[in-house]
């Protein structure tokens, strides 16, 4: 069988779930860059149309490590563009990122022709929730510490750093398996 | 029975998207956390470094999913089980694949994936399943259905198991399962009976009078006789005792040679056209459960199929579902030796032979001409399928048709010599041929031995 044959098929047998998570594995991205685009007045259908290629690319393999750099993308065209620190499209971004991420993630757990029952869609919308409602919440907080207008500290950078490498590590610990 | 199983790494063909299909079994971290850990740890430390808060708004879901995924990670290592609801099914039948993931604490997904195997259907068609944990185990089931006869592999199944947020991922794999499709026996009746029988269990009487249940006549009674076969009646009006005298029952040898040197025609399974092996073996099947119900020795020989399935004589339940297991077993032209394998075996005299053959080579007109010469009560059913010299290609039609000429010359050869050879219709296909044999069986014959 040829391999434009196997695609054929591919698509034919791939279940309404799975078009469901390309579409917003591919919108989700492209969401956050026209959220950006909106908040600096800025036309971004030049990164929009680049995103949403990257997307697609990562969402025809789900578990490759290409949807990382469609999440960069977005990241610097953010840092790129806003330097407003408060701005409520953070929350825009932020949630359209937990979103794709979700998306990728189970495209990635379960082959295309893959049924998806309702109980588990109702779990990961109800995980996704409890996500966006902290989201907010760590934006509120940021709009709360800005508001203070308090002076950098080179003590507290320095401890927030320190306190990123214990993170990471001891996220690196119990996540490899041990050999 | 269940299977306890080792887990396995998954083959990358086979597994769901992306499973861990390299490295030690266990639960393994998948590029989903990767991508999590790596972009929370560099926006936050920009966000630090940079003055930059606002990049904490957009590491925080990344950061707050690696926590959550960490935090549940399952523990201990599930334990994969599986079986067949039923490892023998009539073609056509189905059956359920089922498997079992035990101490799936923490697992938030199972995912199952059997890849598709020739002459199984599965259910669901995509070949996939998911399921969540209940109470630490997960069930996944899978319909089989058999469309051919044959003894069919069940492939290995992918079990794939996801945390939250399929953060970690662990995979295994279960052995190959054997299906055993016994062919659907064609619709089979035959009027005509053979009575040529030697046994003592069959429906069939005898011309000699013995221990049966058909009444043969009333005749005094002689010493050696049962006395739960005295007539009372006749016995107080004659003054003496008479006793009631039955013909013996008796069985019929019933020898099945099937053809297995080729398997000619398209063979679509059970919803579709039949080959010549098709048509073969549902009525070989179809035969040998016709006498077996009717309490006739049944025994099964093939040709060109191997290893040696051959079944001696018997009768009964049992009996006939080792003929069936052995028509199921057929691999066509597995054995290069055809009917000079085993084609010297020579069956009584009594036996009636049905030699099942699409006649595609002479040798088994031969052989059926050589048993006729010897006595024996032989019968060839033609199994070729129709249209079978419908070929695309004018050259292989055209030596199709030839070699039908002589296959035709040569079934005219036979049946002048005495031996009948007879289309497989299903019911009725061997009532003449049968009608033919129980006349004969009266008339002198002459036998060279």
């Amino acid at each position: 069988m040829s391999s434009a044959q196997e695609r054929l098929d591919q698509l034919r047998s791939t279940s309404r779930e799975r078009w469901a998570m390309v579409a917003i594995a591919i919108g989700t991205p492209v969401l956050a860059c026209v959220a950006i685009g909106a908040a600096t007045r800025f036309n971004p259908t030049g990164m929009c149309v680049a995103v949403a290629a990257l997307a697609l690319w990562a969402a025809l393999r789900p578990d490759a490590h290409i949807d990382l750099f469609v999440m960069i993308a977005v990241v610097v065209f953010w840092l790129a563009r806003i330097d407003d620190a408060v701005t409520p499209w953070a929350i825009v971004v932020a949630l359209a990122l937990l979103c794709h991420h979700a998306a990728m993630s189970m495209m990635a757990a379960a082959p295309h022709s893959a049924v998806f029952g309702a109980d588990i869609i109702r779990r990961w919308l109800w995980r996704c929730a409890v996500v966006a409602a902290a989201t907010v919440g760590v934006w509120i907080m940021v709009v709360a510490l800005d508001h203070r207008h308090a002076a950098g500290n080179a003590t507290l950078t320095l401890a927030a750093l320190l306190a990123l490498v214990v993170a990471t590590l001891l996220v690196r610990a119990r996540s490899v398996p041990r050999r | 029975m269940m299977i306890s199983l080792p887990s396995t790494p998954a083959s990358p063909a086979t597994a769901p998207a992306g499973s861990g299909a390299s490295g030690p079994p266990g639960w393994r971290p998948t590029a989903a956390l990767v991508r999590c850990v790596l972009l929370a740890v560099v926006m936050m430390a920009v966000a630090i470094l940079a003055r930059r808060p606002d990049l904490l708004v957009l590491a925080a879901p990344l950061a707050i999913i690696t926590g959550w995924s960490i935090l549940t990670r399952p523990r201990c290592e599930p334990v994969l089980s599986h079986r067949l609801a039923d490892p023998t099914v009539r073609e056509g039948e189905a059956t359920t694949w089922r498997g079992s993931l035990a101490d799936a604490e923490g697992v938030d997904v199972v995912v199952a994936v059997m890849p598709p195997t020739s002459w199984l259907r599965r259910r669901p068609t995509g070949g996939v399943v998911t399921a969540t944990p209940v109470d630490g185990v997960a069930d996944l089931a899978f319909a089989v259905r058999s469309l051919r006869w044959g003894q069919h592999r069940v492939e290995r199944v992918t079990v794939a198991a996801s945390s939250a947020w399929g953060s970690f991922r662990w995979s295994g794999q279960t052995p190959q399962s054997l299906l055993t499709g016994l062919p659907l026996p064609s619709v089979f009746d035959a009027a005509g009976s053979v009575r040529r029988a030697s046994g003592l269990v069959g429906l069939d009487h005898s011309s000699r009078p013995g221990e049966g249940m058909e009444f043969a006549g009333i005749r005094e009674f002689q010493s050696g006789d049962r006395v739960r076969r005295i007539n009372w009646p006749r016995s107080l009006r004659a003054g003496s005792l008479h006793v009631t005298s039955t013909w013996a029952d008796q069985d019929t040898l019933v020898m099945l040679e099937v053809d297995a040197t080729d398997d000619v025609g398209i063979s679509e399974g059970i919803d579709g056209l039949a080959s010549s092996l098709d048509l073969a073996v549902r009525a070989a099947g179809a035969i040998a459960e016709h006498y077996v119900r009717r309490g006739d020795r049944v025994t099964l020989r093939v040709f060109g199929s191997s290893p040696d399935r051959s079944v001696a004589p018997a009768s009964g339940r049992a009996h006939l579902r080792r003929i069936l297991d052995s028509l199921a077993a057929i691999r066509a032209g597995s054995d290069p030796r055809g009917l000079s394998a085993r084609g010297r075996l020579i069956p009584p005299a009594e036996a009636l032979v049905i030699i099942l053959s699409p006649l595609v080579s002479a040798a088994p007109l031969d052989r059926a001409v050589a048993l006729a010469r010897r006595g024996v009560t032989v019968v060839v059913v033609d199994t070729l399928p129709q249209g079978v010299t419908e070929d695309p290609d004018p050259l292989t039609a055209l030596a199709w048709r030839i070699r039908l000429l002589e296959r035709r010359r040569e079934v005219r050869l036979a049946q002048d010599i005495g031996v009948p050879v007879v289309q497989w219709r299903g019911p009725g296909s061997l009532d003449q041929f049968l009608r033919d044999v129980a006349r004969r069986a009266s008339a002198p014959r002459m036998a060279s031995r």
